[in-house]
């Protein structure tokens, strides 16, 4: 078992990052019942916003600039559309495929499938052992926590967190006190959009980014979303946790190609075994 | 009932023959052209029976394409099997697959964790194929040498020979659809479409026939791939990822749902029309993407639905003659002086 830690805080990194993805899809589809497979692309759209503002005007202002992107994008896009495909599922799908597809390729045609990095953070930390540890991914992890622990405490303290919570809870009864759905879903669109460009720009820091850096998260974020019982946010960051530890430790001591598989059987047997998920305390099935 | 099965199949045939001439006639430059519309024809008519019958979204159509030729070439290179058997052996294992991955997740009721699933499927599936290069290929994909050789019937190219059978499996997938959607099966399906929970108390549980469409749809789409491989001579796990499908579905619901018009009609205008101008491939993925976005929202039923509206909108007279009672000729307030 040589370099356990090193491969123990990578699963947490992963985990951080799953949760921000997963935290995102699970706060839209508690509020607004929208599958949003075009999730994946605010990350896509956070990390090249930030790396293309960080050679401009460089990395300090350029986090900001890039959650206002994704946040103002994300806003955008359930305004005009996601807001009507409320209570219509297979529109709501529909509509997030095609705009899934349209982003990735204009991606695509824009910025080329040649992969992009950010700006570097040098040097390592020595743990313990000989094993060390680059402070940008260090960094990554701190800012995953600081992020969740942030979301966590505004959930439960701040009116949008109690906005969200309560839309989530019971649509009707958050109605009848002035919260209906599609104005909440504004807000929830809004959060899950800047939480993905966090994603993203974490990111950027560690890995260099191609258009379809999104697609690959987007598959993990539903994963933890469903394994996690969408709706539910402890569900989600304990699932998150899981899957990231489960994918270092089995990349690194069983066999690496099959990263993608260990999710993915997990979230098959999750489903089978309990349907609304590990979290899920109402009987809303993950459908 | 019986009536419109005849009707429809005889369309099916006819719309046949005129493909074939076309395989006979079409320019030799052109063939090509003709063999993507058949094969997506084939595909997106296919996908219709989950779309348009049951509204089940599966966000991995196309793995089930490229697992028929995936199938079919190694069933072909490796275990030696004649062409013709390994396609047949290839449509069962897809059958399998879509068996495998389809019925934990048919049954859930709002379709999330079907899309999900499927979506999966087909991530996963490139994951397989680009891991176990030895066997699969790899993310470079696998060069198919049949050995068909150049003695083809009526002196026809290697491509034109294979138009003939993509447009037998293109009246094939049509012929199933229409004997689906005109049979009990067919009754069924629109049953749970239209009520699940009021299906399952007359006593029919719709997860099996979401399970047997889905199953069905699946090798029909596998038979494309079993033809499509040999005929390109080349598959690679581009032909089955999660953007492939998307296109698909984007064809689908552009065109129209529930329609075999609808599907053929958005084929055309997605795959025909930007090859025959020379539309980058990238480009024409970004239209289909926000096409599909813009039609979901404005028109649901598609291009083919709208404009099926529209013609009764406009056949049906401006004031209808009420059904019933004493017509009074006092249908506009008097004086209104026109």
């Amino acid at each position: 078992m040589d370099a356990l830690v090193t491969t123990i805080l990578l699963g947490i990194m992963q985990g951080g990052l799953y949760t921000l993805v997963g935290l995102g899809v699970t706060l839209t589809f508690g509020v607004t019942h929208i599958l949003n497979f075009a999730h994946g692309e605010f990350i896509t759209v956070g990390a090249y916003a930030f790396v293309l503002f960080a050679g401009a005007v460089g990395a300090g202002l350029a986090l900001p600039l890039a959650l206002l992107v994704a946040g103002g994008i994300a806003a955008l896009l359930y305004v005009v559309g996601f807001r009507r495909t409320i209570g219509n599922h297979l529109q709501g799908l529909a509509f997030s495929l095609g705009l899934l597809l349209f982003v990735e390729a204009f991606m695509m045609r824009t910025f080329t499938a040649t992969p992009r990095s950010g700006p570097r953070i040098e040097g390592t930390v020595a743990l313990i052992g000989q094993e060390q540890m680059p402070v940008g991914r260090l960094i990554v992890i701190g800012v995953t926590v600081v992020v969740v622990v942030v979301t966590a405490f505004a959930m439960r303290r701040t009116w949008i967190g109690l906005a969200l919570r309560a839309c989530g809870d019971d649509e009707f009864a958050a109605s009848t006190v002035g919260l209906p759905a599609k104005r909440v879903g504004l807000y929830a669109f809004v959060v899950a959009g800047v939480l993905a460009a966090v994603a993203g720009v974490c990111i950027a820091l560690v890995v260099p980014i191609t258009p379809l850096t999104g697609l690959a998260f987007l598959l993990k974020g539903f994963v933890v979303a469903i394994i996690g019982g969408l709706g539910s946010i402890e569900g989600t960051f304990v699932a998150a946790m899981m899957l990231g530890l489960l994918e270092a430790l089995g990349t690194r001591y069983v066999e690496a190609g099959l990263t993608n598989a260990y999710g993915f059987v997990l979230m098959i047997v999750i489903l089978l075994v309990a349907p609304a998920g590990l979290f899920n305390r109402r009987q809303v099935r993950a459908g | 009932m019986s009536a419109r099965r005849t009707r429809h199949g005889a369309g099916v045939l006819a719309v046949g023959v005129v493909l074939l001439v076309l395989a006979f006639v079409v320019p030799e430059n052109r063939v090509l052209l003709l063999n993507a519309f058949l094969a997506y024809g084939a595909l997106v008519v296919g996908l219709d029976l989950l779309v348009g019958d049951l509204r089940m979204m599966p966000a991995g159509h196309a793995a089930f394409f490229g697992a028929g030729g995936y199938a079919t070439v190694l069933l072909y290179q490796k275990a030696g099997l004649p062409l013709p058997v390994a396609g047949v052996l290839a449509v069962l294992i897809v059958g399998l697959l879509a068996a495998l991955i389809g019925l934990p997740a048919v049954g859930r009721s709002a379709g999330f964790s079907f899309a999900i699933i499927t979506f999966a499927f087909g991530e996963l599936l490139i994951q397989l194929i680009a891991n176990v290069p030895g066997f699969f290929g790899g993310s470079s994909g696998l060069t198919i040498d049949w050995g068909v050789g150049s003695d083809m019937p009526f002196d026809f190219s290697v491509y034109r020979y294979f138009t003939l059978w993509l447009v037998v499996v293109l009246v094939v997938v049509m012929l199933v659809v229409v004997l689906v959607r005109n049979s009990h099966l067919g009754l069924r399906m629109k049953a749970v479409r239209a009520d699940e929970n009021g299906t399952r108390g007359l006593g029919f549980n719709p997860t099996t026939y979401k399970g047997i469409a889905f199953v069905l749809a699946s090798m029909l789409a596998g038979l494309v791939g079993v033809l499509w491989a040999p005929m390109n001579g080349f598959i690679s796990p581009d032909t089955l990822g999660v953007n492939q499908s998307i296109l698909l579905l984007g064809m689908l619901i552009i065109g129209g749902v529930g329609r075999i018009t609808g599907a053929l009609v958005g084929v055309a205008l997605l795959v025909t029309l930007p090859a025959l101008f020379d539309m980058d491939p990238v480009l024409r993925t970004v239209l289909v993407g926000g096409l599909l976005a813009v039609v979901a929202l404005l028109q649901p039923s598609g291009i083919v639905g709208g404009l099926a509206t529209l013609w009764t909108r406009l056949r049906r007279p401006k004031n209808p003659p009420p059904a019933d009672g004493p017509v009074d000729a006092t249908l506009e307030p008097a004086g209104a002086g026109r």
